[in-house]
This record gives structure tokens, sequence and C-alpha cells, in this order.
């Protein structure tokens, strides 16, 4: 089942920073039947964020670096992310090592702190928000087919 | 040459006295004679001559020679009597017939329906010549026939591009395209101007269907290539890795605790978007470079006063030890 607009919406009103309508359009989702495609194309955009944040060429310093960053930024992001899990995290987007034997919640807390923040430091526009979300739905619907 | 000339001009029509030009040479190219004008210019010329060509040019202002075809410079497409129109854009005004010839029936009685020079650069100006888009081909490759690549114009008419996403192996023919792109246009004034707009016949490109296209390209105007080598290995590149990471961390079992974890952590999370990187500066652009070379240290006034006193001093003593040497020296 390819992902919704209603799963669509309610992820771009989380990278907007509508924190309200977000929450609304979350607790909209029939989560049995929008789990499975809300959380693939959160996945996809976390991708899809890191392959146009980080080159082939980046360093593993470049990782450490940008994480010890996102950490520092609120109080709750130092204490929320695992700097061990969002590093493997986005090496493995990269192509490198391995994710495995991670805690799926640590996973999921880091890879929601890094996504925003990836997002924050693009810069989006409404259209270019459009245009990102467009190609993690890509990639979603790849996974979903 | 000087003892034909006179032998043939006897031989052509006299008008008020004066000795019309043949018509081979009424009907010669305008940029041939002056070539010639051009080519005797240095050369001495006799006096009869002299006069002949005067009354050449006097004739010929009077009855000015016929305008050739106007754009295609083709004698065998302008005698064939018709109004054909050329590959590279014959075209056809209601103030000046161009393309009329010596063989069709008004180049019978060229003084009475030939439009002399002012009155064709006058609906020249009238109607002026349409700008072409494209320029033709070669009448090499018109011939052949031979499937050229397309080419990217700016301009390309949208029936065209909506031809072209009609199919795979949809083809706009050459008639096709002669037939669609005859338009009739008006003038500020108003009036109507019955200019056709240069026939393309030359196009002919190739659509290519939905299974040649570039991966992800969904515009209908679309090149239709494959990617090259390195784009492909950059596409599977990232294919793999995005099916790796699905693998690695999609769970069935898991999707409740996602749910959880959003709901849980969504406040903490926007706080991100209230503060800034902390790793992040501003470039500040700077016009010159840091490095600044020390300028060189330039005696002052005072300094080269005090200079002078110290180097007077000690000539002085030094002159004055000298002579005292000199004294001792000399009184014992």
């Amino acid at each position: 089942m390819p992902v919704t607009d209603k799963q669509l919406a309610a992820l771009r009103a989380r990278l907007a920073g509508r924190l309200e309508e977000h929450k609304k359009l979350f607790a909209q989702l029939d989560w049995p039947v929008d789990g499975e495609g809300y959380t693939a194309l959160h996945d996809a955009a976390f991708f899809e964020a890191v392959d146009r944040r980080f080159g082939s060429e980046t360093s593993t310093e470049d990782v450490i670096t940008y994480v010890a960053d996102v950490r520092a930024r609120t109080e709750h992001a130092g204490e929320d992310i695992d700097p061990e899990i969002a590093e493997r995290l986005i090496n493995k987007v990269l192509g490198r090592g391995s994710a495995g034997n991670v805690d799926p919640k640590a996973a999921f807390t880091a890879r929601q702190y890094l996504l925003v923040a990836l997002v924050v430091d693009a810069g989006y526009d409404d259209a270019g928000l459009d245009e990102f979300l467009g190609e993690a739905r890509k990639i979603a619907d790849q996974w979903l087919s | 040459m000087s003892t034909d000339a006179p032998a043939n001009r006897s031989d052509r029509p006299v008008r008020d006295g004066h000795a019309l030009p043949a018509e081979s040479d009424r009907t010669r190219p305008l940029e041939q004679s002056s070539s010639r004008q051009q080519a005797d210019a240095g050369r001495p010329q006799q006096s009869v001559q002299t006069l002949n060509r005067a009354d050449y040019n006097r004739a010929r202002h009077e009855a000015p020679p016929i305008q050739r075809h106007g754009d295609s410079g083709s004698r065998a497409q302008a005698d064939t009597g018709t109004r054909s129109y050329s590959s590279d854009g014959g075209r056809r005004t209601e103030h000046g017939q161009i393309g009329r010839t010596a063989d069709s029936p008004a180049s019978q009685h060229p003084q009475a329906e030939t439009p002399n020079r002012a009155e064709f650069n006058q609906a020249r100006h009238a109607a002026p010549p349409i700008h072409r888009v494209e320029s033709p081909p070669d009448r090499a490759e018109q011939g052949s026939g031979a499937q050229r690549p397309e080419r990217a114009s700016p301009e390309r008419p949208a029936a065209e591009d909506a031809a072209r996403s009609a199919g795979p192996d949809t083809r706009l023919k050459p008639e096709a395209t002669l037939a669609d792109k005859r338009e009739t246009g008006s003038r500020p004034d108003g009036s109507a101007s019955e200019v056709e707009e240069r026939p393309r016949a030359d196009f002919s490109w190739i659509s290519v269907g939905e299974a040649d296209r570039t991966l992800g390209d969904t515009n209908p105007t679309g090149i239709g290539l494959k990617p090259a080598g390195e784009q492909l290995l950059e596409m599977d590149s990232k294919k793999s890795r995005a099916e790796a990471f699905r693998d690695e961390f999609y769970n069935p079992e898991t999707i409740e605790d996602f749910r959880d974890e959003c709901e849980d952590k969504a406040d903490r999370v926007q706080q991100l978007f209230e503060r800034p990187p902390t790793s992040s500066h501003a470039d500040v652009p700077v016009h010159h470079p840091y490095i600044t070379v020390p300028e060189a240290e330039h005696l002052s006034a005072n300094e080269l006063a005090m200079t002078g006193l110290v180097v007077g001093i000690l000539a002085f003593e030094t002159a004055r030890t000298i002579r005292g040497k000199v004294h001792e020296l000399r009184g014992g």
C-alpha cells in the first residue's frame, strides 16, 4: 500500500515546524493501517535528508561533528540522542558499516531528531519541502511495493 | 571585347533613343552586375563603353531587372513557374510577389507588372520577413532523409511537444508540419497580411518511448537518453543503500513503539526549530586579504634633525681629537 496523502500531510506539518497541526494530523491516522506507510515515509525522508546533506566523501569526523552539533542544540536533544546510534544511522545511509543490534526505540528517537535537524539546516521553503518529500515518497513507495 | 560590344548592342531594343539591355542582362542578378562594376573599376575604359554603361544604367532605372526568387536562390525551383515553397522558406505577401520568374507569364510584360525597386522595398518594409526559429539543414541532409537527433529549441511549438509525448515511435512527418505551420497573421494596423510562416519541411526526430527514457524522467518533453555509466552507478548505489537501510531498520513489530516515540518526543523535537545550529557560522565576505603588508617606516623631521646633530657632534669631537694629537706630536 503506497504512502497516502494523510501520512504525507502529517509528516509535512512535522518538518514545517507546525507542531499543533502535526499533532492533529498524526492523531487522525489510523495507526494499524497508516502506521507502516508513515514509518516508511519517515525513514525514507531521513534517508533522503542524510543523502543530500552528506556526500560519499564525507568523513567519519564530519558525521561525529554533526551529531555532536545536533545534540548540543537543545538540552533534550543531548539527553535523548545516543551519539553512537545516531552516527551509525548516518553511516548506514552512506553505505558504511551496520546499524544492527541497536535499540529500536533509541534508533527511532535519533531518526526523529536528525531528520528535523537536517530539514532545518537545509532551509527548505514550501516548494523545496514539497520536492524533498516527493523524493522521500518515491523511496517509501518502492519500499512498500 | 571592345569590338564585340557595339555589334551586340545593335540587336538590342531601343527605347527613347537609348539601347535597352538584352533580356539576359535584365535578368542578371543585382549582385552579379555590381560585382562586375567593381571589377571594371580599375580597368582603363574606352569612351564608347562609358557612354554605353551610362545609357545602360539609365535604361535599367526605367526598366529594372526582374527580381529573382527572394531567398531561395535556386533557379531550378524558380523555373517551375509555380509558387512552390523551397525548403528554406519562400514567402508570399500581398504587396510584392517574390519568386516570379522569367518563365512565368507575368514576365512577358515586365514593364507593366513587375514592381520597380522602390515598390519592392516598400512592400518588403511593410511586410518584413518572418524570423526563422531554426536554421535549415544542408540540402544533403534533406535528401538523405536520415534521422537526426532532436534539437532543443526554446520556441518549439506546444503541438510538437504534445506530439512527441503521444507515445513511442511517434514521428512528425515533414508534410504534417508543413500543413500545420501555415498561419495567417495580421499587421499592427489591423489589415490582414496573409503572411505564411516559412514551412519547416526539414523537421524529423525520434520520439522515444517510456522504455528508453531516463529513469525518473516523467517530463513529456524528456530527451529520452539512457543514463550514463556513472549516473547509473550512482542510482544503483542509492537504491541499494536505501534497500539496505530499510531492511535493517524495518520491523513490523516495532511500529507501535514508533508511534509512542513520535507522540512523546514531539514537543522536544520541536525545539530544534527554535535553536540554530551551534557550529554554524556566517561567512563574511571580505574584499581584501587579511594579510596586510607593514608599511616601511619613514624618518620624521625630528629624527632627521637629531641624527644630523649627533653626526655633527661626533665629527667635531673627532676633528678636535685629531688636531690635539697632531699638536702633541709637533710640540713634542
